[in-house]
């Protein structure tokens, strides 16, 4: 982590709902919030881990980022445009059109490596097509470029005129890498890029997304819903859930003291490497709550073995520390919470 | 920063989708051989003028059976026999056939461009519009077609030209759906999120990945739809509102066989074996192609 922290993109108060449509008139019934007021900062270099169950919508919160939907409410501040005032550029105010100019800052690596490469495309089309669509290059240059991309995620150039098919799932992700590389982006949404993966390729590619960090000096937002990943790679982590955000740390004070009491049920479940030290397990009961109808007060309290009266009437202030450790919880001062040593 | 790379031998290319496919549908045999045979029937039709021994449309009177109205059964000269008026029924039926496969073909495009161009409108804009589409795609689907054939023909002068615009109108809104439901499938997946957030036009989306993609079923579903408009060609043209006479078409010859039934089977058994041959033949492709392009029955 550098020393002094620019803040390369702000989240702030981000909503993004979904409406339920229902009958013959498509009347809207109700809204799925799938992101519900969410603030966060990423900073220039870092890597923030995002993390949290399935369908606590940090998918919907990556995408929202690079505009695949248009936010409900919130901003999306980026400060990495070199023309701008130091106000930031909000993301979330832009047309499809003014977006357009910052789409080769900000790239998106995803999660299912079968679903992300157009099947009928070749690997130089779908490796070049960011190149191409913004007019970087054509013809032998388009492929001696994507050669060299190919390269760098470890890939032999050899095969760019092979269709996806050809390629396994840690090869296609490094397809799915080298296409954000291409237009040199500042930011990378990874969409839980080695959740697919088989354990042994899964490590091969978290190398390789750190040197490439390192090489291009890129800003990761790291997507995921296993905790043991997160904390290999990331400078600092967001625990969200049901479309809020619960915690952020640093890592190394996240994993080590727990402010929010889901968060340590998600650490109990990291497996521990010391066989002589047995945890308490938290298990969880229940399912997350249907993002239609959160519960009143805090989200988490019908599954928080520390609720009180309070938690189900009123909805948790921040609390902040100095240190930029925060949590959404009534009693993150007072509660002394298990993590991982 | 990057140095051309030597491409030119090194480069390691692979059997394209379309061969895949090409070599799934080699195994259906049945399929094949409905190909082949369609293939041969259709230079039979496009090569017409040279094949056929006597022009179709020509009336002997000199025949002796004419003098008596009476058709000639099957000979040395007239392969498949005569009609009533002496006309060839081999070269009539090569003519026919040539007329019953352009409007099946011809309306199939019409059919398969305005399904495409309806579907992708549809799935791909969503909303309101979406909306509205389907309820006029409810609504062709609820005409009794045959009726409003009958009637449009009757409106509309005899020609060939309206009939196939007659039945590329009315045969497009079971494309249209597939299409639509294809887009929306598709339209979800990351590789169209990945480059909508490159920022490409929705017309390199919809041209680059959501057609490609969507072909296999469409291609599927026109080899269905020509063996449809050649049967309500015929249909049409056995009750005398099809192709206007003296022209050829495999449903008129039908007709003109109706009276002769019993007396000339020749005369009706041509082109009711023809149709019922291209048909059985096109569906049979279809078929073919819908296993071809499966992925889950690829096989290496």
């Amino acid at each position: 982590m550098p020393p002094e922290k620019t803040t390369l993109l702000e989240i702030k108060d981000l909503q993004m709902y979904f409406p339920i449509r229902r009958g013959l008139l498509k009347r809207t019934v109700g809204y799925v919030r799938a992101v519900d007021g969410v603030s966060f900062e990423v900073y220039q270099g870092e890597t923030l881990g995002l993390v949290g169950e399935s369908g606590c919508g940090k998918t919907t919160l990556g995408r929202s980022i690079v505009r695949a939907y248009r936010p409900t409410a919130g901003q999306i501040l980026y400060y990495g445009d070199t023309n701008g005032n130091g106000h930031g550029v909000d993301f979330a105010a832009l047309s499809q059109r003014q977006m357009r100019a910052y789409r080769d800052d900000l790239q998106m690596i995803f999660q299912d490596p079968y679903s992300s490469l157009n099947p009928r495309m070749t690997v130089l089309d779908i490796v070049g097509e960011p190149l191409y669509i913004h007019n970087r290059a054509k013809g032998n240059a388009l492929k001696a470029e994507v050669s060299d991309l190919l390269k760098r995620v470890g890939l032999r150039p050899e095969y760019m005129n092979r269709y996806p098919n050809a390629f396994s799932g840690g090869q296609r992700q490094r397809i799915g890498i080298a296409r954000a590389l291409a237009l040199r982006p500042k930011l990378i949404i990874c969409d839980e890029p080695v959740s697919a993966l088989d354990v042994s390729v899964q490590a091969q590619v978290v190398n390789l997304l750190q040197d490439l960090q390192q090489e291009f000096g890129l800003t990761y937002l790291f997507i995921a819903h296993d905790l043991s990943v997160v904390q290999h790679i990331s400078n600092r982590v967001a625990v969200m859930y049901l479309g809020r955000v619960a915690e952020i740390a640093d890592s190394f004070a996240l994993y080590r003291q727990p402010l929010h009491p889901y968060t340590e049920a998600l650490l109990s479940a990291v497996p521990s490497t010391n066989p002589d030290i047995s945890r308490e397990r938290i298990i969880l009961s229940g399912d997350v709550p249907n993002p239609a109808s959160p519960p009143t007060g805090c989200a988490f309290h019908p599954r928080c073995r520390y609720a009180q009266a309070i938690c189900k009437e009123k909805r948790p202030e921040w609390h902040a520390r100095p240190d930029g450790h925060g949590a959404a919880c009534h009693f993150a001062d007072s509660l002394s919470l298990q993590g991982v040593h | 920063m990057t140095r051309p790379v030597q491409l030119s031998e090194s480069t390691v290319t692979q059997a394209s989708l379309w061969w895949i496919t090409w070599r799934n549908f080699r195994r259906h045999r049945l399929a094949l051989a409905s190909l082949i045979l369609l293939i041969v029937l259709g230079l039979m039709a496009v090569f017409a003028d040279q094949i056929a021994p006597f022009n179709p449309n020509d009336i002997n009177t000199q025949a002796p059976g004419v003098a008596r109205g009476m058709p000639e059964p099957p000979s040395a000269l007239h392969l498949f026999g005569t009609d009533n008026y002496n006309r060839d029924v081999f070269s009539r039926a090569l003519y026919g056939m040539r007329v019953s496969l352009s409007v099946g073909f011809l309306a199939m495009l019409i059919s398969i461009s305005l399904g495409i161009l309806i579907g992708i409108v549809a799935g791909y804009s969503g909303g309101l519009l979406d909306n509205v589409l389907m309820r006029i795609v409810d609504i062709f689907l609820s005409l009794p077609s045959f009726i409003l054939f009958l009637a449009l023909n009757a409106i509309l002068e005899a020609s060939i030209w309206n009939l196939i615009l007659i039945l590329g109108f009315f045969s497009w809104m079971d494309v249209s759906r597939m299409v639509r439901a294809e887009i929306l499938a598709l339209k979800e997946r990351d590789f169209v999120i990945a480059s909508m957030s490159v920022g490409a036009s929705p017309r390199r989306i919809i041209l680059a990945h959501l057609l490609p993609n969507a072909l296999a079923p469409i291609i599927v579903a026109a080899t269905l739809v020509v063996p449809s408009a050649i049967l309500s060609e015929s249909a049409l043209s056995y009750i005398g509102l099809g192709v206007p006479p003296p022209d050829a078409s495999l449903g008129n010859m039908l007709e003109d066989a109706k009276d002769w039934m019993l007396l000339a089977w020749w005369m009706w058994l041509v082109p009711g074996v023809l149709i019922s041959v291209v048909v059985l033949a096109f569906n049979f492709v279809g078929d073919g192609l819908r296993d071809a392009f499966d992925p889950t029955l690829t096989r290496r």
